[in-house]
């Protein structure tokens, strides 16, 4: 075997172990082993393609581009290349760029899905909505089991407004891949666009736990839908303060209370029911950090406390005339909470 | 203008300007451009005076070092003639008796006549690993104890089947301590990564796994140690089928089941850093059914990797306590480049002033102020994995080092 063919070989051999890498998610291994190989064959088309794609999983968008940039000078139509040079731009800004780019990849290759879903993508992220919809329909039709591409049409019929052909289009995707939690995780938006709080959070909890990297945004959207629920129980919390002050009247007036404080002990019962659920919808330490990111939510279940307490005494003891003025200060302060994003 | 006229004009300029940092590693640069790498250290070094953390100098400042030390090798017939009034040769003379050689390494013993490239002896044991009691006290409880007390094994109906996954943050000491448990078990030593058993060709990579128990059966007593688990092992939902690795899971699999059950003598430990990418069924019974977390070094140990990388360094009133106390949160890996990173400043300043001098607090403080623990997000990752996917109590170790350590 001569040297050349020897060092092909080994080139071979590391591009087989940088795609393994790859695939497994070891980007930065992935980069020691594609540099190391490119440091005995610093031409190499293949392997500077594998090394922009590291970069760019990296995030590193500037690296990326340029050793796509090198790697496409000297094969200009790589379809590697070509798609990593298009989504390296336009993360680094250079959107229209990245679009020639996207463009370009999509006629050279015309019969890769990939290079209509890329395409896609970037139209998608250019807020060319129409384009993207018909270019990813392409992608879908040249492989109808291209999950990626699936989960991107649903993006964009989300962003359309067609929420219900968006999650159908991830069901799909979740037909394919049962594991793939950016479906699982978008339908549980969709599902929260649609005011369905409890399967929204289920939701978010399922898509954090197949892929943990996910976590950040799920704590994010699990404080959203926990600030909708405490909304939602600080509506009650408002009528509560009205019956509460009505039985503070009620009280000064030396009226009957029985009326008033049944009404408020059905209202009690109602908000610490509704209370009890969404609490007990959230696991508790994930509720404890989501306190940590979101300090209004603490503020929230104590006033959703506070306001049953206020209740449970109004229908236990009936009240002295200082709980009309309480009631008032209640239901002003919940209006308040309704109004204000926590 | 030639260089040299330009290197002349920005001499000048620079004695007129000594803070002007630019201008001097522009200099520095046009030195090392010419070879003469002493004179844009000291430029290197007078800008990392004013500015220790600037990346040009210190790209340039190890250039120039690996310029240097390379130089006398290039060289080849004999010793160069010292340039600009430095003498390495005298500096080389006056460290000679107070560095100790670099590595030493115990006489191989005889292994299969094949496996010579693969198996190794170690010499390594627990004692030597510093701190890190909790994981010795796990290995003690959940591998070497068992393995050293077969007939309380027989009395209590168990086996030692099965592999033991150590896990946690990178650079902390997964494979050293491997190599401990092979040194306590008086086992070969054989290490495998996916560049052992990945090939292109189809079969080939089955073939290699086969292989690679084989030699570990035909070396028993042996600790078969599979590093980056997570990508020889990875969950094979998520693999597209493109790259090979799943058919390298399903014989991994296969050959876990076959050791387990039909070889004595051959101890399966791995090592990640991503357990939660493991496949499911790899962690089932008879396979890697035990876990320990292997987490950041403790302040014993920090103390004890401190004092082996500066243990072959000319040193002078270093105090490895303060440097464990205030290291806390620094993996293995961070607290070697620390201690690289000191010497090197210190190196750096000998060749500014022309005298040799060993390296001091002041360089290991300097280092510390530069250099941040890597751990970081692994540990974020750790946080979602605890939270969102611990329900079954797979990581409750875990969990429990996150608390302690105030992560979550």
């Amino acid at each position: 075997m001569t040297s050349e063919a020897v060092s092909h070989s080994q080139a071979d051999d590391a591009v087989h172990v940088v795609r393994a890498y790859l695939e497994t998610g070891n980007y930065e291994r992935a980069r020691e082993v594609v540099r190391l190989s490119l440091s005995q064959d610093p031409n190499d088309p293949v392997l500077l393609g594998l090394c922009a794609q590291a970069e760019l999983l990296l995030e590193n968008y500037s690296s990326a581009a340029e050793s796509a940039f090198a790697a496409l000078a000297i094969t200009p139509d790589d379809l590697l290349a070509m798609r990593i040079y298009a989504l390296a731009l336009d993360e680094l800004g250079r959107r229209d760029e990245a679009l020639w780019m996207g463009y370009r990849t999509v006629i050279a290759h015309p019969n890769e899905p990939v290079a209509h879903w890329v395409y896609a993508r970037l139209l998608y992220d250019a807020r060319a909505l129409p384009s993207a919809l018909v270019v990813v329909q392409e992608a879908l039709r040249l492989s109808p089991t291209y999950v990626s591409a699936l989960v991107l049409r649903g993006c964009i019929l989300e962003q359309m407004g067609r929420i219900d052909e968006s999650t159908a289009s991830y069901r799909e995707a979740l037909v394919l891949d049962p594991d793939n939690a950016s479906a699982v995780n978008n339908i549980a938006v969709n599902r929260l666009r649609r005011h369905k709080l409890t399967r929204a959070l289920d939701g978010f909890l399922s898509a954090a736990r197949l892929d943990p990297s996910l976590g950040g945004k799920a704590r994010t959207n699990i404080g959203l839908v926990v600030a909708k629920m405490l909304s939602r129980i600080a509506i009650v919390a408002t009528a509560l303060g009205v019956a509460v002050m009505i039985a503070g009247v009620d009280a000064a007036d030396g009226s009957p209370t029985a009326g008033a404080r049944v009404v408020t002990g059905l209202i009690t019962a109602a908000l610490v029911a509704a209370l009890c659920r969404s609490l007990l919808s959230v696991p508790r330490r994930i509720l404890t950090s989501v306190m940590r990111k979101r300090p209004g939510i603490g503020f929230r279940i104590a006033h959703a406390v506070l306001s049953a307490g206020i209740g449970a005494w109004i229908t236990a003891f009936g009240g002295p005339a200082v709980f009309a003025s309480v009631g008032l200060i209640l239901a002003i302060y919940s209006l308040f909470l309704i109004k204000v994003d926590p | 203008m030639s260089n040299d006229a330009v290197i002349r004009e920005l001499s000048t300029a620079v004695e007129r300007d000594p803070d002007a940092i630019e201008l001097r590693l522009h200099l520095a640069g046009l030195l090392a451009d010419q070879g003469r790498y002493v004179e844009a250290l000291g430029h290197c070094t007078a800008a990392l005076n004013k500015d220790p953390a600037n990346a040009d100098a210190l790209a340039l400042l190890q250039q120039c070092s690996a310029a240097l030390a390379a130089e006398p090798a290039a060289a080849g017939e004999g010793p160069a003639a010292p340039k600009d009034g430095f003498d390495w040769s005298t500096a080389e003379k006056e460290v000679s008796d107070i560095v100790q050689p670099a590595f030493v390494e115990a006489p191989a013993d005889v292994v299969g006549e094949d496996d010579y490239e693969v198996v190794q002896r170690s010499a390594v044991r627990l004692d030597d690993v510093a701190g890190m009691a909790d994981v010795k006290q796990q290995l003690e409880l959940s591998l070497l104890g068992p393995i050293r007390n077969p007939e309380l094994m027989k009395a209590f109906k168990v086996s030692a089947r099965g592999g033991l996954l150590l896990y946690g943050p990178p650079g902390c000491g997964k494979t050293f301590i491997a190599k401990a448990v092979s040194g306590e078990l008086g086992a070969n030593f054989y290490q495998v990564g996916i560049a052992d058993v990945l090939h292109r060709w189809l079969g080939e990579s089955e073939r290699s796994m086969r292989a690679v128990f084989d030699t570990a059966r035909r070396n028993t007593p042996c600790v078969l140690f599979f590093d980056e688990v997570d990508a020889l092992g990875h969950k094979r939902s998520a693999l597209s089928g493109n790259s090979g690795i799943r058919t390298v899971v399903n014989s991994l699999l296969e050959e876990l089941d076959s050791a387990a059950s039909t070889n004595d003598g051959v101890y399966v430990l791995g090592a990640t850093n991503a357990p939660w990418d493991v496949d499911a069924a790899l962690r089932r019974p008879g396979r890697f059914d035990r876990m320990i977390f292997v987490g950041l070094p403790d302040a014993e140990a920090r103390t004890g990797i401190a004092r082996f990388h500066l243990q072959d360094r000319p040193l002078s009133g270093i105090d490895l306590k303060s440097i464990a106390s205030r290291t806390d949160g620094f993996s293995g890996a961070d607290l070697a480049h620390v201690c690289d990173t000191a010497t090197q400043l210190a190196m750096a300043d000998s060749v500014r002033s022309g005298e040799v001098r060993p390296v001091t607090m002041a360089d290991v403080d300097a280092a510390i102020a530069q250099i941040r623990p890597s751990a970081g997000p692994w540990f974020e990752t750790a946080r979602n994995v605890v939270e969102f996917a611990n329900n079954d109590g797979t990581y409750d170790e875990l969990a429990k080092y996150l608390r302690r350590r105030k992560f979550r």
